[in-house]
């Protein structure tokens, strides 16, 4: 077999190699913008953070003192690490199930042939593409407690005003605010579910199963791929929550003397990457700040990992990598 | 760098056609953009902050360039002209006040002083205080309910101006009953003293009642805003405030009252905890430009004519006299800070290893516990400290002691 390889024609073997060499040029020449981006933004900013979490660096000064281990060792023993972090795991509890499963069943209903399905369909998108900035101060407005409208709404039954944005509520209006934003999930299952194969679902039919039966074993089947594939985004964009967070705070410049910018965030907000942004900018900890990004980093990297390896067997591809392996090694 | 607005286009206009050769380019003050700027080894020409705050930080770690060979030359700023407030911004690496310079303030105000509108204390049937003379926060706190519009939850006026925890209002609070909250050293806080027991009962207590924004109900905006809007009765701000009443809804002045520092125990002070003004970074590309604008804006025309306009008190004796005088409102403020002058204390506020917002955001987390119950004043204080010195703690490792 290795010999037979080595047997080529010299001229085949020149053609097949400009050919080789022109499309490596043009291969590399396409990825290169995100090559370079992915090497001067991601990897480098990594490397880097990875050599300053084992400092005490302030982000100021030109000394950089070697800390070792000290930044991780803090990282697994401070409270505010653990407490972050099991607050960013309640918010994923409500928030991925809550974005997966609620914008597939808009999607199905706008799927279907009802009246006016485009207005629908236009304004549960709307929201999707008000820039967060804005989205967040129409939620502040409303959720005020002095003035808000959804106090204003309450009284009308005559319920006390609720303060929405501090204490513990603040939790919830930040989860309101995360799932307004459904339409980009709509979306992409409004794509995948034009594609699910018409032939199946007529069958289905005819063999007697009713529209659960044919979204259970047809279409949920069909569309598996893409809802694993949005499980792992929401869930990344969500373990990484903080410009929400931050927005739907009473922070603002001006304020800030009451507390620093991060200390007017509710504690029930005081998400993982709001602890990072604070040992950063508020008590200028670059070293530490770093530390808890690596392991932030891992511990992402890990759960990605984990939900393929548990999901990754339930769900169905049209198309067998096995066989489109066999048909190029044929060719 | 300063906070967008601070520095408007007819000033701007002035000084560019006094220093045709400079072009002035504003960046809205953001701490985060500052760190990546000096971080980068492209930090802002000149830098607005709070001398009382800053200057022992920012000279330790050799990001300000030392002004004195500048102020030396200087024919704008004579040195027996500048007022000893502006000695904040002098740090010699062991206690501030002393050493080289490396600022100077814009103006300046006693900052614990305050702002009343006397017609809601008519009408809530409350004897309206004499400015003058300093009131005690126990007193701010019985008027405040009576002050204070609420109903089914909601809260239209606010009886009392905002309180937070932040070391420097703490600081205020205990210098009146004699306390102190940095050790002279600069290394520690301490918030278990009595004096500062009582300030945080004060504090908590203030929080409790819902009379006024507090850490537990931030206010969406300053002072300012939210009395412009009639949302609060009072504010907390020195002398600066009457122009900045005078430049927003000169209307106000007619309603609006300057009132001496409020007192928690029996000793007169009123502290300035500002002293807001310029400095150059060390690596700034053109310092002499710099220098030439902190010249004109905290010492020339600029300073000139905000000093005439009552944007708080100039940085230079020279322009004392040019405080306005014209109308009752500025009379009335004229007189009361006249009055409180002699009681003006700088606090030591400032430590080489940790910013005083580091130190604010770190206590802040703490006292909302003590609002609701959950801790009581004698652990708050407790916790604040241990809060405030971890951060000091974690300031002097980074600095590489």
């Amino acid at each position: 077999m290795t010999t037979a390889a080595r047997v080529w024609r010299p001229s085949t073997r020149g053609r097949v190699g400009r050919k080789r060499g022109t499309g490596s040029v043009a291969f590399y020449g396409f990825i290169s913008p995100w090559l370079v981006g992915t090497l001067l933004l991601a990897l480098f900013p990594l490397g880097y953070a990875l050599y300053i979490s084992f400092t005490n660096w302030d982000g100021l000064s030109k000394v950089k003192p070697w800390a070792g281990l000290a930044n991780y060792r803090e990282v697994f023993s401070s409270p505010d690490t653990w407490s972050s972090l099991s607050r960013t795991l309640l918010l994923i509890i409500f928030v991925v199930p809550a974005t997966i499963v609620g914008s597939l069943v808009l999607a199905l209903f706008l799927n279907e042939r009802v009246k006016g399905r485009v207005v629908f369909r236009t304004l549960i998108y709307i929201p999707a593409i008000i820039p967060p900035v804005a989205a967040a101060l129409i939620w502040k407005n409303i959720f005020e407690t002095n003035t808000g409208s959804a106090n204003r709404f309450l009284a009308l039954f005559g319920i006390r005003a609720v303060p929405w944005l501090i204490g513990g509520h603040a939790f919830y209006a930040l989860v309101v605010m995360m799932l307004w934003g459904l339409g980009v999930g709509i979306i992409i299952d409004l794509a995948v579910l034009q594609t699910v194969d018409v032939e199946q679902l007529h069958a289905a039919k005819i063999d007697g199963a009713n529209a659960f039966l044919s979204f259970r074993h047809v279409t949920l089947p069909a569309i598996s791929p893409v809802l694993l594939f949005q499980t792992v985004l929401v869930l990344i964009a969500t373990l990484q929550t903080f410009i929400p967070a931050l927005l739907l705070s009473p922070a603002t410049a001006a304020n800030a003397t009451q507390g620093g910018v991060i200390g007017l965030v509710p504690t029930s907000n005081t998400f993982y990457m709001v602890n990072v942004y604070a040992q950063f900018f508020s008590y200028s900890r670059y070293g530490f700040g770093s530390a808890l990004i690596v392991v932030f980093f891992i511990f992402i990297l890990l759960l990605t990992g984990i939900i393929f390896k548990v999901f990754g067997r339930s769900v169905y591809y049209t198309v067998d990598p096995t066989a489109t392996n066999r048909k190029a090694r044929r060719r | 760098m300063c906070p967008s607005g601070e520095i408007s286009s007819e000033q701007i206009g002035l000084f560019t056609a006094a220093y045709p050769e400079l072009k002035l380019n504003l960046i809205n003050y953001d701490t985060t953009r500052l760190n990546a700027m000096i971080a980068a080894g492209t930090p802002p020409d000149l830098v607005r902050d709070a001398g009382t705050d800053v200057t022992p930080y920012i000279a330790t770690r050799g990001l300000a360039l030392d002004l004195d060979p500048y102020f030396a030359k200087s024919t704008v700023i004579q040195e027996s002209d500048i007022l000893p407030i502006n000695d904040v911004w002098k740090w010699d690496g062991k206690v501030q006040g002393q050493g080289p310079r490396y600022g100077m303030a814009k103006d300046w105000s006693q900052d614990a002083m305050w702002w009343y509108n006397p017609a809601a204390w008519q009408a809530a049937g409350i004897t309206e205080p004499d400015p003058a003379t300093p009131v005690t926060y126990d007193q701010l706190l019985e008027w405040a309910p009576k002050l204070t519009k609420s109903s089914n939850g909601k809260t239209s006026v606010y009886g009392l101006f905002t309180t937070a925890p932040s070391h420097d209002f703490i600081s205020a609070m205990v210098a009146t009953a004699g306390g102190k909250i940095l050790s002279d050293d600069l290394l520690t806080a301490d918030f278990t003293s009595p004096e500062a027991q009582q300030a945080l009962t004060w504090l908590v207590n203030a929080a409790k009642a819902k009379v006024g924004y507090s850490a537990v109900n931030p206010s969406p905006d300053w002072d300012g805003p939210e009395y412009l809007a009639g949302h609060q009765v009072s504010a907390d701000a020195g002398y600066w405030f009457g122009g900045y009443l005078d430049s927003n809804n000169a209307k106000l002045e007619a309603t609006t009252k300057f009132a001496a520092a409020p007192m928690l125990g029996t000793t007169r002070v009123s502290p300035s905890f500002g002293a807001v003004g310029y400095w150059i970074p060390a690596k700034a590309k053109n310092p002499e430009g710099s220098f030439a604008f902190m010249e004109w804006y905290c010492g020339g025309e600029g300073a000139r004519a905000r000093a005439a306009a009552g944007d708080g008190l100039p940085a230079l004796k020279s322009m004392l006299p040019l405080l306005p005088q014209q109308t009752a409102f500025q009379q009335q403020t004229y007189q009361v800070q006249q009055t409180e002058l002699p009681y003006l204390k700088v606090l030591a506020l400032a430590s080489p290893y940790a910013l005083g917002s580091a130190i604010d955001t770190a206590i802040a987390k703490v006292f909302p516990s003590a609002v609701t119950g959950s801790t009581t004043v004698a652990q708050l204080g407790d916790q604040m400290t241990s809060a405030a010195n971890a951060v000091l703690a974690q300031g002097k490792k980074a600095a590489g002691g």
